[in-house]
């Protein structure tokens, strides 16, 4: 293999904010850290000791949320599989460029052509009707906005700015109105209620050439004004309203010094990166059950021959296949199926997500009331000592004689909810558990339907890989890395290309998909996707070499931008705005209400029966059943130690939904405080001058002294 | 031959991965660096994250071996099948020996196995799944793996025979044989053999480390209350049904010790139960010191060292970063303090109570209970053998009554003060038996007095009152830190468990005193062939054996010996002349046994009749060598031929050893057999006159006198060297 050029993150996810700061934060570098410091141009000064310097605050000095910006770097891969980011001639202090090798030549890297496409396609595409869609629309499926019928019109509720290219260091370029000559740019109009649209971003380069996309400022508004509008009808669609929340490509060029030909010359970089712009995280630490990460490495693994080793052939698995090893074509129909003889890292694999449960005691109280705490300490069922030491030899048949812990292990095993089992609330069958008998499945959380019993998927469940993963484990097939002394923590600058293009997806929502948050369930639909991690881009909406193939000056135009369609086939590549058009809109609608559902659980059959039928219903049962705590937090610790709504002074209904159209701003972040040694995720910075707090009872009814 | 010899390659693959790991922990799923610790056999089976480490052997070289047993009717020249020197040939370094295959035995399987796989970084251990072998340490250089590689081609010989590429020996004439690295129960083990019990004083280190491999996969059971298997189950076993100071008490104890080896064996196959012998000297030395002396490591009683705890450095490293992890564990002792005690890491202590007292007395400062329950974690690690709850010897004055009770202290140190000092004769008697005493009560002419009697004659019979009691109570002993005003709690015990028949057994020293115990009444048994044992029918609950069953050791698959060694010999490969290394055995059990016995193990049936002749320290010995006067002289098995095969291919075959339960045909005409040659008056001459060690020199000869040729060879599995005590 040649050297190759890639811009990574794959897909990275910027956040709205309030702020109109020149300042923003980058997105945490690994999983359970805090965000990002950075400058204004996105420069980060990297620790002594590999880390990135983290914020103390997610507020200005004017108290708005800062915009978290998704930075993008270019990197190259050497022959031998080394990666390392580019570094572009800079004569002023005499820093040597890269030496870049094109189709005809090679030589010094002199820049980097930054070209950035955003849109929001929210109000032009279809209802959000839960889990109907998702293997293509009916033909009677409702659009948003119905009442405009030609394509034209529908066109016409496309955000659409424009693209924007930037080039060299410390420059910048917006999507805004008015700011692309060039360009038929589309906005709503300028007197949307309560807030009104005229930029969905921009994008900045740094001393290093890296580039960073920052999203919009959380603005929504409804072209209804006579009362009783702007008002909320729905969680995921309200006709008349916009927000600024937006996705779309990230490309770039290399040009270089050809000193043979003594001109310039340019790369296209094969694939494009995404940018996809949600809403801020307010638990950034806290990782969600399943991440878009772990969305995407399932269907990465099952479709793309992400880890072939992993899952694969059998051949697969005899030779060690790498992804480079693998023609798709063949592959995608030959027979696989996940490795039995895969041994998953402890540390890297397991406890990451087998300790995510545990965490959700800070954004909940839920788990105060369950039997079962997910404990992590010494007794508790999650107690890590217990779960990290595999026997020395596994076995898929019950326990190993020297495995004690296999219990453990299956106890937590046999509790995942199996595919098929979406629809179950318990299993009513005897395992071999006792313990799990009659007891909720887990995770014990609200699934892609939970709402109707129409097409009902009621409960998450974690993915394939992620099951086989745990599968594994239980059988006792893995490896602790502390204890065969092969563990490294990774330095956030030592970071390995599919680890960036993971970690910044780790912060994601990955399920229920309801719609979800940043984005919904289009993400695991593998026809959007070119390759592992990234999407397949529409070719068209991409600046291209329009001269020749040889890649020679000045070979550079901007391409002739054939604006954004609101029908588009997926086929064709996405484009900007093809992502977030699944989302609720506005985005805090639902953010609003997905707190907790009460599920119907009265049959597990669902789709067996119809729902409908006015004879044989059981007595209905439900079950309040809590949504993503991780990312839309519940219960929170105060400073003071009392636990409160997070969301206090929002109820759940529609009113609530309007007003969080406006008091999404003023909400705490959860952060965690390690004092004495005990790590405390507390909330911080709420606004309580705009939106107040409860009173605590010592301060309503003070002690006399 | 004189060419310099290089370590064999078995042994350079240790280093080599050794070396390679360095400072690493890795842990290889619990197995530790196994390369080290595991048998060449168990090692070729290992199985490590589902890649067998040593690919299966495939090639035609291994059938072709063991066709060659002598006897088969192929040839009547009965030369090896693997031989091309025919009978005339005598000498394993002959010329003529250079013709057989050149290449490996199983070309590829180096290749092909998982450690070499590992080592060279390929797939998996390429960092998809694993890092390359050894994890966390060094590469190792492609050489050494293609030597490694080649030695697994060759099957992965023990040693290498330095001469020639196939130099398997076509004749043992003056050759010498060594002990063999493992335990000689697996020979027993895989011939249905007796297996034998030990004087723990002499147990050689890696069948000590095999026991306490036992112990601990025994006790890790402890995690499931239901399981029988588990150390804790077999420890109630006692405190619920055990049988004391009347008949049953030996019978009792004699079935429980054998269903507990038995068990012990389900994990690791050879081991047994050595047993404590009181008498010797080296436990009596200081008995008992009064702890108050100072820095002394010796407080209370000796014990054999394998009972005994220590701490290792690695215990320190992780008591320090315990101290550091738990705010306030470790009291006055920080973890620097830890880096002081450098004189008392690897020293073995008799009780923690004396480790712990010697640390304080080296730092000055008081170990915090919380620190020592670590430390006693630690030490359980170590050594599964040793006990916290175990105070030998020491016995403390008590004063007040009730609640206000308490130990008599030392003002200065505030311990207990020991109720006797200096002699052994104190309050108790609570002391190891002299020889003396022992060969007293084995004079007992009588079951009820030695053994116990009948429920009407109330008999406690003198073994089990003393040495059984006493040692029972001696190595319990009280523990110096009981607090009399918190009353007996589970974790507040006055006594050591010995102390106690109910928990006597959650000891592990309880097995050696018992198994010595035991012992006691098979050296009885054998003074006294005619006394008769009470009530042959009762049954011992809760097993279902009667006393009848339980009289004979030997059906119970073991006996006694204070040590042995065990020759291994390829029994392919015919013997005129053969002399083994020295036994190598402690010089104590030289100059103390009681007996010695040769025997020749797995003699197979030859075609023709022949002598086996047995000297000891004569390497010279040959067929002229007097037998009469010669103190070198052990004996000679005469033994007889069968005659040339008269039946089908096959029909002479040298049966398996390992019979089913169910074949109740008669034995097979050519089963081999084993011949034993009491040596204790030539070991004690050669002694006497100034032999350091004592090595066994064999001589073949044939029915005229002269040197064994062709059949009249003879062919064998091993020669031991027993000693009794």
């Amino acid at each position: 293999m040649s050297t190759q050029y890639s811009i990574h993150p794959a897909i990275g996810i910027a956040r709205v904010g309030d702020s109109e700061q020149n300042h923003f934060y980058l997105p945490p570098a690994q999983l359970g850290q805090m965000p990002v410091e950075c400058d204004e141009w996105g420069n980060v000064k990297t620790a002594k000791d590999g880390h990135y310097p983290t914020i103390k605050s997610f507020r200005d000095k004017d108290k708005a949320i800062l915009r978290q910006g998704a930075q993008f770097k270019v990197y190259m891969t050497d022959k031998d599989g080394n990666s390392q980011p580019l570094v572009v001639k800079d004569a002023k202090k005499k820093i040597k460029g890269t030496i870049v090798s094109g189709a005809t030549g090679s030589g010094e890297l002199i820049d980097i052509i930054w070209t950035v496409h955003l849109a929001n396609k929210k109000s032009a595409w279809y209802d959000f009707e839960q889990t109907s869609g998702e293997h293509g629309y009916a033909e009677d499926h409702p659009l948003r906005n119905p009442e405009i019928t030609n394509d034209i019109e529908r066109n016409r509720l496309i955000i659409d700015p424009g693209p924007q290219t930037v080039r060299g260091t410390r420059q910048k370029a917006a999507f805004k109105k008015g700011e692309n000559p060039l360009y038929a740019q589309t906005f709503p109009p300028d007197d949307t209620k309560p807030y009104f649209i005229e930029t969905l971003g921009e994008i900045r380069t740094s001393d290093s050439n890296a580039l960073t996309v920052l999203g919009g400022h959380g603005f929504s508004g409804s072209i209804n004004h006579k009362f009783p509008h702007p008002l909320i009808e729905t969680y995921a669609n309200n006709d008349g309203w916009f927000d600024d929340t937006s996705d779309g490509p990230v490309t770039a060029m290399l040009a270089y010094y050809d000193e043979q030909d003594q001109q310039v010359r340019y790369i296209r970089i094969e694939d494009p990166s995404w940018v996809i712009v949600g809403y801020p995280r307010y638990a950034p630490e806290i990782p969600d059950l399943i991440t878009i990460n772990d969305v995407i490495y399932d269907l990465s693994v099952k479709h793309f021959a992400y880890k072939p080793y992993l899952y694969g052939t059998q051949d697969d698995f005899k030779e060690g296949h790498q992804q480079k090893d693998v023609n798709l074509d063949s592959w995608r129909i030959a027979q696989k199926r996940y490795n039995p003889d895969y041994y998953p890292k402890f540390y890297e694999e397991i406890w990451p997500l087998i300790s995510r449960p545990a965490q959700m005691w800070n954004v909940t109280s839920y788990l105060g009331q369950s039997y079962q705490p997910h404990s992590t300490g010494q007794g508790g069922n999650f107690y890590m000592e217990m779960l990290a030491t595999p026997p020395p030899q596994p076995s898929t048949n019950g326990p190993a004689p020297d495995d004690p812990n296999y219990y453990h292990r299956e106890k937590i095993f046999m509790s995942l909810r199996q595919p098929g089992e979406e629809n179950v609330f318990y299993r009513h069958y005897y395992t071999f558990d006792e313990f799990q008998f009659e007891k909720p499945l887990m995770p014990l959380l609200a699934g892609d339907n939970p709402i109707t019993n129409e097409l009902p998927s009621k409960f998450l469940r974690l993915t394939d890989t992620q099951l086989y993963i745990l599968r594994q484990w239980r059988d006792g097939k893995f490896i602790n890395e502390k204890e065969e002394g092969i563990y490294h923590s990774t330095k956030d600058s030592d970071m390995s290309l599919s680890q960036i293009d993971q970690a910044t997806l780790d912060m994601g929502l990955g399920g229920a998909f309801c719609p979800g948050g940043e984005v919904a369930w289009i993400i695991r639909n593998p026809a959007i996707y070119r390759k592992a991690y990234r999407i397949n881009a529409d070719q068209k909406y991409l600046p291209s070499m329009q001269t020749n193939n040889v890649t020679t000056t000045p070979g550079l135009n901007l391409y002739e931008a054939p604006g954004l369609k609101w029908n588009n086939n997926i086929d064709d590549g996405l484009q900007p705005g093809d992502i977030t058009k699944y989302s609720a809109l506005p985005w805090q609608a639902d953010f609003n209400e997905c707190s907790t559902q009460d599920i119907d659980v009265t049959y597990d059959q669902w789709n067996k029966l119809s729902p409908n039928s006015a004879y044989e219903k059981s007595i209905q049962t439900t079950n309040m059943t809590l949504w993503w705590p991780a990312h839309r937090p519940l219960q929170v610790f105060l400073e003071n130690g009392h636990q409160a709504e997070w969301s206090r002074g929002i109820p759940a209904n529609k009113e609530g939904d309007y007003k969080m159209v406006i008091a999404w701003k003023w909400l705490g972040f959860v952060m965690s405080e390690t004092v004495d040694g005990q790590t405390k995720y507390v909330e911080k910075e709420r606004v309580t001058d705009k939106i107040g707090d409860y009173e605590t009872f010592e301060e309503q009814y003070p002690q006399k002294k | 031959m004189a060419k310099k010899k290089q370590p064999d390659r078995y042994e350079r693959f240790k280093a080599i991965l050794t070396d390679a790991a360095g400072e690493s922990t890795a842990d290889y799923q619990g197995y530790g660096q196994f390369w080290n610790t595991m048998s060449l056999d168990e090692l070729q089976k290992l199985v490590l994250f589902s890649v067998p480490m040593f690919a299966p052997k495939k090639n035609i070289g291994e059938e072709a071996d063991q066709e060659s047993a002598l006897g088969s009717d192929k040839d009547s020249s009965g030369s090896s099948g693997s031989s091309c020197c025919g009978s005339s040939a005598k000498s394993s370094e002959s010329d003529c020996c250079s013709t057989p295959s050149d290449g490996p035995k199983y070309p590829g399987r180096g290749e092909a196995s998982g450690i070499v796989i590992a080592m060279r970084g390929q797939y998996p251990f390429d960092g998809t799944m694993f890092p390359r072998f050894p994890f966390g340490g060094s590469k190792v250089s492609d050489t050494d793996i293609d030597m490694i590689s080649g030695w697994i081609d060759d099957g992965c010989p023990e040693k290498d025979h330095s001469a020639k590429p196939d130099d398997r020996p076509t004749e043992y004439d003056g050759t010498i044989i060594h002990p063999p690295h493992h335990d000689p129960n697996k020979i027993h083990h895989d011939s249905n053999g007796l297996k034998q019990r030990k004087n723990m004083q002499y147990i050689p280190a890696h069948e000590l480390q095999n026991l306490r491999l036992a112990f601990r996969k025994v006790f890790e059971l402890n995690q499931y209350p239901l399981d029988k298997r588990s150390y804790h189950s077999y420890a109630k076993v006692h405190g619920d049904s055990c049988q004391h100071g009347w008949e049953q008490f030996l019978p009792w104890h004699r079935a429980y010790l054998y269903e507990f080896e038995l068990n012990l064996q389900d994990f690791v196959p050879n081991v047994t139960l050595p047993y404590w012998d009181w008498t010797l000297p080296q436990y009596k030395k200081g008995i008992p010191q009064a702890p108050a002396k100072g820095k002394s490591k010796v407080v209370g009683g000796i014990i054999p060292p394998a009972y005994r705890c220590w701490l290792s450095p690695n215990n320190i490293k992780e008591l320090q970063k315990y101290i550091e992890e738990n705010n306030g564990a470790g009291g006055d002792i920080t973890p620097d303090d830890l880096n002081k005690i450098k004189d008392l890491l690897d020293v073995l202590f008799n009780s923690g109570i004396a480790l712990r007292w010697a640390i304080e007395d080296e730092l000055g400062k008081q170990v915090s209970d919380q620190l020592y329950s670590k430390m006693c974690d630690l030490m359980h690690g170590n050594n599964p053998l040793w006990h916290a709850s175990r105070f030998p010897g020491m016995f403390y004055n008590t004063k007040g009554k009730g609640t206000d009770q308490q130990y008599v202290r030392d003002p200065k140190t505030n311990r207990p003060v020991l109720a006797y000092d200096g002699n052994m004769a104190g309050h108790f008697h609570h002391h190891y038996p002299t020889k003396d005493e022992i060969d007293g009560i084995l004079e007992t002419p009588n079951w009820a007095d030695f053994g116990g009697g009948h429920y009407a004659n109330q008999s406690f019979g003198l073994l089990s009152q003393n040495p059984h009691n006493t040692g029972h109570i001696w190595s319990g002993g009280q523990n110096p830190y009981f607090n009399f005003a918190q009353g007996e709690t589970s974790t507040n015990s006055e006594y050591g468990s010995m102390f106690v028949d109910l928990v006597a057994f959650f000891d592990p020293i309880a097995w050696g005193h018992h198994s010595n115990v035991d012992r006691m009444w098979y050296l009885w048994q054998q003074k006294h062939k005619n006394a008769e044992v009470d009530d042959l029918t009762a049954v011992m609950m809760p097993w279902h054996y009667t006393v009848q069953q339980l009289l004979d050791v030997g059906k119970l698959g073991y006996e006694y010996v204070m040590d042995s060694k065990y020759y291994g010999i390829n029994s392919d490969v015919p013997v005129v002349k053969l002399n083994t290394k020295a036994t190598d055995v402690h010089k104590e059990v030289l100059e103390n046994h009681k007996k010695v016995e040769v025997r020749l193990h797995g003699v197979r049936r030859a075609v023709k009749s022949h002598f086996i002749k047995v000297f000891l320290n004569a390497p010279d010995a040959n067929h002229d060598t007097p037998i009469k006067e010669n103190d070198n002289f052990v004996g000679y098995a005469a033994r007889f031929g069968h005659g040339n095969c008269v039946g089908g291919p096959g029909h002479c075959d040298v049966p398996e050893l390992n019979r089913h339960f169910f074949d109740n045909r008669h034995r097979h005409h050519n089963t081999p057999t084993n011949h034993r040659f009491d040596a204790t008056e030539q070991v004690k001459k050669l002694i006497a006159s100034g032999a350091k060690d004592i090595e066994v020199n064999v001589v073949v000869m044939g029915p005229h006198g002269k040197l064994a040729e062709g059949d009249t060879r003879a062919l064998m599995d091993g020669i031991s060297v027993n000693f009794f005590d």
